[in-house]
């Protein structure tokens, strides 16, 4: 199975390039640079991979439907594209575990980290992320928020997403719902680090995404 | 007591059926969830109920201390006013679509030049 993994990445240049090591040789791996004002660029190029450049910062969403067009834009090249986040948070080890899912017959597979071993508000923030993506897309799903994921590049195909920022995740339950998809979330591990902490959603940011997702709703 | 429906009412009535229709398409479509459906049918059963039976909009406002009954144009005005807010927002939104689809573009095409040079 011929894997394209895509790194979506913003002002990560204290971390891509361990996250890059660990998938050297391994697999192909494209950096969505989204207009970081660091280095993330550049370093991501020198760690070997192929970085395509946001002008402007778009946000997880935008980044990540860049790397989704790139690997359909490659025809029959790759069979998956794996998503996993730059900040260092995801085992790029565990892609193994991701391609044995799809190889067993998911189509979509999400990552689906252990609520306990999280910090409270992160707690928090997921559960309720969780509920609202089962009530306003179909559920029941207990981890839409994890950014590890894989995809079956025919199943991809079919996906309409038009969100940009952090509501992206609960719109590619919605759209894996919706296209029929088969998925099947497997259990993935996490580093909690200061600095993955720093970077990711507060809470007014979860408010946003649930008004953006209100809004989608109706669009 | 007149029990001949007003023009009013019945206007709003079709309004209120042209929002629903519109619901239960997306519904179909599988563009919204069961859970805003059902907030907009009990809402829109909250606003037909106030439009037939408009001594009960008295009777609430009363209730929560109003002292009388709300004018009916304002509640419609008030409607209006919302609905057009939520195109103008729904408009945004896909304009930022637009710019994304555009930043995701350029990104791409950008690499193709850099991959046949």
């Amino acid at each position: 199975m011929k894997i394209l993994v895509v790194v979506p990445a913003y002002n990560e240049a204290t971390t891509i390039e361990g996250v890059l090591r660990a998938m050297q040789g391994v697999h192909d791996v494209v950096v969505i640079d989204d207009g970081s004002t660091d280095n993330t660029g550049e370093v991501a190029r020198a760690s070997g991979a192929l970085t395509l450049r946001h002008v402007v910062n778009r946000g997880l969403g935008a980044a990540l439907r860049t790397g989704f067009a790139y690997a359909l834009s490659r025809g029959d090249t790759y069979d998956a594209v794996i998503t996993l986040d730059a900040d260092g948070q995801h085992n790029p080890a565990e892609i193994e575990n991701f391609i044995a899912a799809l190889d067993a017959g998911a189509e979509v597979v999400i990552g689906r980290r252990e609520f306990s071993d999280m910090p409270r508000i992160r707690q928090a923030y997921n559960a309720a992320g969780a509920i609202i993506t089962s009530a306003l897309f179909g559920g029941p799903f207990t981890d839409s928020q994890s950014g590890f994921r894989a995809f079956q590049v025919t199943k991809l195909r079919d996906f309409r997403l038009m969100t940009s920022r952090m509501e992206i995740s609960s719109e590619i339950i919605a759209e894996a719902y919706r296209v029929g998809a088969k998925i099947q979330q497997i259990p993935i591990s996490i580093a909690y680090t200061e600095y993955s902490m720093s970077k990711g959603q507060g809470f007014f940011e979860g408010l946003r995404t649930l008004w953006r997702l209100v809004l989608k709703s109706f669009a | 007591m007149n029990t001949q429906p007003l023009v009013m009412q019945i206007i709003l009535t079709m309004i209120a059926m042209l929002g629903l229709e519109r619901i239960v398409s997306r519904l179909r479509a599988r563009q919204m969830g069961l859970g805003i459906v059902g907030i907009w049918f009990f809402g829109t059963a909250i606003f037909l109920l106030f439009v037939w039976r408009p001594e009960l909009s008295t009777r609430f406002s009363q209730m929560i201390g109003i002292g009388r009954g709300v004018d009916a144009a304002v509640y419609i005005a008030v409607a209006i006013l919302f609905y057009a807010m939520l195109r103008m927002l729904l408009r945004l939104e896909r304009q930022e679509n637009l710019i994304t689809r555009l930043v995701s573009e350029i990104a791409l095409l950008k690499n193709d030049i850099e991959q046949k040079k």
